[in-house]
């Protein structure tokens, strides 16, 4: 509790008003639609729009229908199709409440769900807390599909009666068999109220505006004798204005359509006068002609089957084509899978891709592949990698083009060549020679008889060093060469002196002798080893 | 009683939309005008010295009546300025004080139903508190400052809507 002081505030209507006004605008409108339906459709002038109406909500009660069936076929719960629109048709008679609501609430509790036990529990109790509340099936069927995910939030705000406390603790279970407890029998009790019946007969009214409506587009398909749009459009205008001006004539029978004494209602007496107008007069042969032309609801067998799907013979047909249709291009798919098996050019390039190939000659051998599967994917896939490898071989040759060649990098490099080399090493020589020549010439006769007669560079000759032979054993060298600078050749570098020193003693063989002994005997004194032979030695001397 | 103010929510909405400063205005100059109210009824809250030790703020206490605590019965006094979802009776306040904290409201109305209870008796024995408004807007705290103050917070906050009505007005012209 708190205290509270409004200093100023605005009206904005109060809740309790908005509700009424809501209900008595849903029951203005409920009588409208029937008032609409049952009396604009059997005057003059509105047969061709009530044709067309009729047409429309056939073909929005047809895609709702798939719809719905796509829905429950996505949750895993196709086989339960016919069971839902079964479930919604006795709903909607029931309880007054169009299928057109009934499908989506339908749809959302199943994707929630996705059980449908638990689906038709939840629209039943939805419906029950939708006429409670006076809240909308949509909203309703919301806040119960978030709450079974665990969102607690919408239906908190439902205002069902539940505490915060209690959508916190409790599991959705409990809370649904609160719900159910709390508003047990509200669309019941509702749909036998005045606004009920209201509701029932609008609700039978649109039912009968799509039967008719369904009616319409299989007789007009009959009609245009092929399924083209256009003709079906042009029959169904056609066919229209024929109607109108049938029921037209049926106003010449209105005193049928006054109440009867014995009690029947006014809605009663349209049907029957109707349905004896129809059975009687001209109409009636085209009745009894539309039943038997009329085709049965195509049966629930099939997991995809929805109530009031027809199949007409045309379709038979086209089906067995397709299934033959099928059956070859699997034939048809299995041969050539057989075939791939002794294909010769599949098995090279399967031998070549095994083999130690480049990166672009994989891809091409991989299109070749592809080519020959026929499979476009493929194709495209390496035919794009082909152009990127051939794209980028390109771009590598360019580079390599574009790079210049290096320079000569000893081109300034003063290389000799082989023959100055030669002459350079063959003055070389002749200046080597010449000082030897030089240098044997300078011996004493007895040096050069050492020399066992040898003669250096004999028969040699070199102008340019001035040696010359005689072709005998001995050759004339020049005077200038040798080590020193002037005179003979044989002479020291000026200023050089070599001084030798002869240094030591010549000792006699008994001298020798002599002072081995007396090495020995020291070491004999001193203890050594080699004192043990002093005998063998002094023996031997 | 409330001031009815017509078209109240949709001047804010307005003021939002089109002039933001003076939206941001608005709530300034209420709360200007609820500002005295709040302040007068806080002091007219006992200190803890000032109330019965049985109802004294304690600790390990496991009972449910609220006890009596003066800072959190003194934060439990205080004003809006937004406006709140509709009543039972179809209004929304533009402008509200209130006295929130459990105590706090018990102090406000004690001895409004029953002034000669031993309670209330012994607890104006301490403290002495004087019931002011009328009928059930009567109260020692809030009711008594709202309207000691003699209307002057509601003529702020009806000058405050009226004078951001002309701003937006100018502004907009």
């Amino acid at each position: 509790m708190s205290i509270l002081i409004d200093v100023a505030a605005e009206f904005t209507g109060a809740k309790a008003f908005k509700q009424a006004d809501t209900a008595t605008d849903k029951l203005g409108k409920s009588v409208k639609s029937l008032a609409k339906t049952v009396g604009l459709a059997f005057s003059a002038t509105a047969v061709l729009a009530f044709a067309k109406a009729s047409v429309k909500a056939a073909a929005d009660d047809q895609k709702a229908q798939k719809q719905l069936a796509l829905a429950l076929k996505n949750v895993g719960l196709e086989r339960d199709a016919a069971s839902a629109e079964g479930f919604i048709q006795r709903l909607q008679s029931e309880f007054g409440i169009v299928d057109d609501k009934l499908r989506p609430a339908y749809q959302k509790l199943a994707i929630a769900t996705r059980d449908t036990t638990e689906t038709q529990k939840l629209l039943s109790l939805s419906l029950d807390i939708s006429a409670a509340t006076g809240k909308d099936l949509d909203a309703v069927t919301g806040a119960l599909s978030k709450a079974y995910l665990g969102s607690n939030t919408a239906l908190g705000k439902l205002g069902v009666g539940i505490s915060k406390a209690d959508l916190k603790a409790k599991s959705f279970n409990d809370i649904t068999e609160q719900l159910t407890i709390t508003f047990n029998g509200a669309a019941d009790a509702a749909a036998n109220t005045f606004a009920g019946s209201m509701a029932k007969l609008g609700v039978a009214s649109q039912n009968v505006k799509e039967i008719i409506g369904t009616g319409i587009i299989d007789s007009l398909t009959l009609l245009s004798k092929d399924h083209s749009v256009d003709n079906l459009t042009k029959s169904m205008e056609n066919f229209a204005q024929a109607t109108a001006d049938a029921l037209l004539g049926l106003t010449a029978f209105s005193d049928k359509f006054k109440v009867s004494a014995s009690g029947e209602n006014i809605f009663t007496a349209i049907a029957r006068t109707l349905g004896d107008v129809a059975s009687a007069g001209p109409l009636g042969d085209l009745a009894r002609l539309g039943a038997k032309t009329r085709t049965a609801p195509k049966p629930f067998s099939t997991p995809m089957s929805i109530s009031g799907q027809t199949q007409t013979p045309g379709s038979k047909a086209a089906s067995k084509v397709a299934k033959d249709t099928l059956k070859v291009n699997k034939d048809t798919l299995k041969l050539a899978k057989a075939k791939s098996i002794f294909d010769l050019q599949k098995i090279q390039i399967e031998a070549a891709l095994k083999g130690k190939i480049s990166e672009e000659e994989r891809i091409r051998l991989k299109l070749m592949q592809a080519i020959e599967s026929e499979n476009i994917d493929q194709i495209d896939k390496y035919t794009k990698q082909l152009d990127e490898a051939q794209k980028k071989t390109g771009e590598l040759v360019s580079t390599l083009q574009s790079i210049k060649p290096l320079d000569d990098i000893f081109k300034n490099w003063n290389f000799m060549g082989v023959k100055e080399q030669l002459a350079t090493l063959s003055s070389y020589f002749n200046t080597f020679a010449g000082s030897a020549a030089s240098a044997f010439a300078s011996l004493g006769s007895a040096q050069k008889a050492a020399l066992g007669g040898y003669v250096p560079f004999v028969g040699a000759t070199n102008t340019s060093l001035g040696i010359t032979s005689n072709g005998g054993a001995s050759t004339s060298m020049p005077s200038t060469v040798g080590l020193g600078t002037s005179g003979t050749g044989n002479q020291l570098p000026v200023g050089v002196t070599i001084n030798t020193n002869i240094e030591g003693s010549i000792i006699a063989e008994n001298d020798l002798n002599q002072a081995i002994n007396d090495a020995l005997a020291k070491s004999g004194w001193a203890g050594s080893a080699i004192g043990y032979s002093r005998q063998a030695v002094i023996t031997a001397v | 009683m409330p001031v009815s103010v017509k078209g109240g929510i949709e001047l804010r909405k307005a003021l939002r939309a089109y002039s933001p400063d003076l939206a941001k205005q608005l709530p300034k100059d209420i709360a200007t005008a609820l500002k005295p109210v709040v302040k007068v009824a806080r002091g007219y809250l006992p200190d803890n010295g000032s109330i019965l030790s049985g109802w004294r703020s304690r600790e390990n206490y496991t009972g449910n009546f609220p006890l009596y605590d003066a800072s959190a019965a003194k934060r439990g006094i205080g004003y809006k300025t937004t406006p709140s979802k509709v009543n039972r009776r179809g209004f929304r306040s533009l402008a509200r004080l209130f006295n929130k904290s459990a105590a706090g409201a018990i102090y406000e109305t004690m001895g409004r139903k029953s002034p000669s209870s031993q309670f209330v008796q012994n607890q104006r024995g301490k403290y002495g508190a004087e019931l002011k408004g009328n009928g059930k807007d009567q109260g020692a705290v809030l009711f008594r400052a709202y309207d000691e103050n003699r209307g002057a917070a509601r003529d702020g906050v009806l000058k405050a809507i009226e004078k951001a009505n002309r701003d937006f007005k100018k502004a907009t012209a």
